[in-house]
């Protein structure tokens, strides 16, 4: 059986349907060491590129919106930067926004979920309540909310993921929770006297994080997708910070003549959304994550 | 049915009221004096006290939310800031581009992802169903407004086949310039689409009913096309709730790289131009129609499985 959770932008269908045979078993291990080698090879790109490129922000206003060659293999854009250089130095902008904003969001989700599971009453009404209007919010327009409230900007876009992102993790949380709950390891630390806080720290919070976790690496996708977006949008990152959706943004009046401005950076987006996808898909078949969500 | 309706109804109130509060808040929650921001640095004290007067934010603030609510009850949400006419009149200008392009968009996603998610449920863990996997969380990893340039590039400026952008005046010219728009929607919904289907398709497959309808001389024609495909989509039905979250958020997206005059071009604008009325009715409209929407899935999943009602 595979594995539905269903997350903010839909569902993600985690693990194989009747994963069988030691053949696909081989495969799911390798994506997950395919997605980590990719993701390994674009911080190490971003770490030595630099020192065999232009600076990022170094301008040459002779030829500009040069195409890809040997000396620039991005291009040149309209200020006459490299267009390579400007990309994999803004890695590190989407690539840690994407990563923090998933990983404070899947940590007060869990937190708050467990506690309203455990806890029920009060606690789990208020909590459930709330996550129930951040999930009525079509994500983006939550998104776009909180940086009108806080201005455009990295602020704006990262406390509006987390606005909008801890909701689904709570509410999984939850109902590994009061699962959880009815289990007899649970039960017979209760009957031992254990404290709440241990039984749900050491015995319950490790069971429900590792559902999260994995997909949690779809997040991360989805998470620096939209910060490109909304930068693209002009609502998140501004410059002259270099981001991918804002240097996708910036040859948009050259498309017919500067094509390399706006598709190559793009394919740097598909190369890490394609490997945190791997990691999540192979993590998923490795710990077996086998439980219905509804 | 009526009872179940209005027990469906009943439980959406806790959330429309949490929508609201926070439509309502938004002004609120800005740092600083938004009278003054909204205003500029080039405020005059009269111009000042006059807009605080017209936005009510003298009273206390349980008397503003109960007059916003009902101002939103009779859809009237004040005077925009930047373009001087009602909000209601501005936005109600913008719903037509946005729902046909969803529509348009849908159809597409449609289009693309049920025959994908058939084929790959006969081919299981075959070639074709890993190929139709792969390509899934392709474009899964893809940005919608990037992919929309590639589709601008190629069939709008090197081909020539379709505006790049704007909305036209007429029913075909919107259907033309919406054509790239909505093929940028429908790849962007369809792995989500695909993958909900393929998986219900495989549990459907399964099914005991299936073999039955088989041997009763069914041909595998009909089981498939009608049978199994009907029966796979009451689970897929589920789901459209948090879909038209997906949906609307693409729209808003899309709607800004081809400057369709929808509501989430309207919603980047005012942002940018910090037209918090403006802001205030739109993240309403979206929080409730996303309401309404998962409201009708539970009454059409009802009508289509009876046991629900139960």
């Amino acid at each position: 059986m595979s594995t539905v959770i269903e997350g903010r932008t839909g569902t993600a269908v985690i693990g194989r349907v009747g994963t069988s045979g030691r053949r696909i078993a081989g495969l799911a291990q390798n994506t997950l060491w395919i997605g980590v080698g990719m993701l390994a090879v674009l911080v190490l790109a971003s770490l030595i590129g630099p020192a065999f490129l232009p600076k990022p922000d170094s301008q040459d206003l002779f030829p500009t919106l040069t195409g890809p060659s040997a000396a620039h293999p991005f291009g040149t854009d309209d200020l006459g930067r490299d267009v390579l250089s400007r990309t994999l130095s803004a890695t590190w902008v989407d690539l840690g926004i994407g990563l923090v904003t998933t990983y404070v969001s899947l940590t007060i989700g869990i937190v708050v979920g467990s506690l309203a599971g455990y806890l029920g009453g009060w606690v789990q009404r208020i909590i459930m309540r709330l996550s129930d209007v951040v999930i009525a919010f079509p994500f983006i327009v939550l998104v776009i909310a909180i940086v009108a409230i806080i201005g455009p900007g990295a602020k704006g876009v990262i406390v509006g993921l987390i606005v909008g992102g801890w909701a689904f993790y709570a509410r999984f949380s939850r109902a590994e929770m009061l699962s959880l709950r009815e289990k007899p390891f649970i039960m017979a630390a209760q009957t031992l006297g254990y404290s709440r806080r241990r039984i749900i720290l050491r015995h319950a919070l490790p069971n429900v994080i590792r559902p999260g976790v994995v997909y949690s690496f779809s997040d991360v996708v989805l998470n620096i997708l939209y910060i490109a977006a909304l930068t693209y949008l002009g609502l998140g990152v501004q410059p002259p910070t270099p981001e991918w959706g804002a240097i996708i943004a910036s040859g948009r009046n050259f498309l017919l003549t500067a094509w390399w401005i706006t598709t190559l950076p793009g394919l740097v987006i598909v190369f890490v959304g394609l490997a945190f996808a791997f990691i999540g898909d192979g993590l998923a078949d490795r710990l077996r994550v086998q439980r219905e969500a509804r | 049915m009526a009872r179940f309706l209005a027990k469906r109804v009943l439980e959406a109130i806790p959330v429309v009221i949490g929508i609201t509060l926070f439509a309502f808040l938004l002004i609120h929650l800005i740092p600083g004096d938004p009278v003054k921001l909204l205003l500029g640095p080039r405020a005059t004290p009269a111009n000042i006290t006059s807009l605080r007067t017209e936005l009510n934010l003298n009273r206390s603030l349980p008397w503003q939310y109960v007059h916003f609510l009902g101002n939103a009850a009779s859809l009237s949400f004040g005077k925009s800031i930047t373009y001087r006419s009602t909000v209601g009149s501005i936005v109600s200008g913008r719903v037509e581009a946005s729902f046909l392009l969803i529509g348009y968009g849908l159809l597409v996603g449609l289009i693309v992802a049920l025959p994908l998610a058939m084929l790959a449920a006969m081919r299981r863990n075959r070639f074709a169903d890993s190929a139709i996997r792969m390509s899934t969380t392709f474009l899964f990893a893809m940005p919608s407004f990037w992919l929309g340039l590639l589709l601008v590039i190629v069939f709008g400026l090197k081909l020539g086949w379709f505006p790049t952008s704007g909305y036209g005046s007429t029913f075909t010219e919107h259907l033309r310039s919406l054509t790239l728009p909505a093929i940028t929607i429908g790849l962007y919904v369809a792995p989500v689409l695909l993958r909900l289907q393929r998986s219900s398709l495989i549990d459907t497959l399964q099914s005991e009913f299936v073999e039955a309808t088989r041997a009763r001389g069914v041909s595998e024609r009909r089981v498939l096309g009608l049978h199994v495909t009907r029966s796979s989509m009451t689970s897929t039905i589920t789901f459209l709730g948090i879909f038209a979250g997906v949906l609307l958020s693409g729209a808003v997206v899309v709607e800004n790289v081809f400057s369709i005059p929808g509501m989430g071009s309207l919603l980047v604008d005012s942002v940018t131009q910090r037209d918090y009325p403006v802001i205030q009715a739109l993240t309403l409209i979206f929080g409730l129609t996303i309401v309404v929407v998962s409201i009708l899935t539970d009454v059409l999943y009802a009508v289509v499985d009876p046991r629900i009602r139960l």
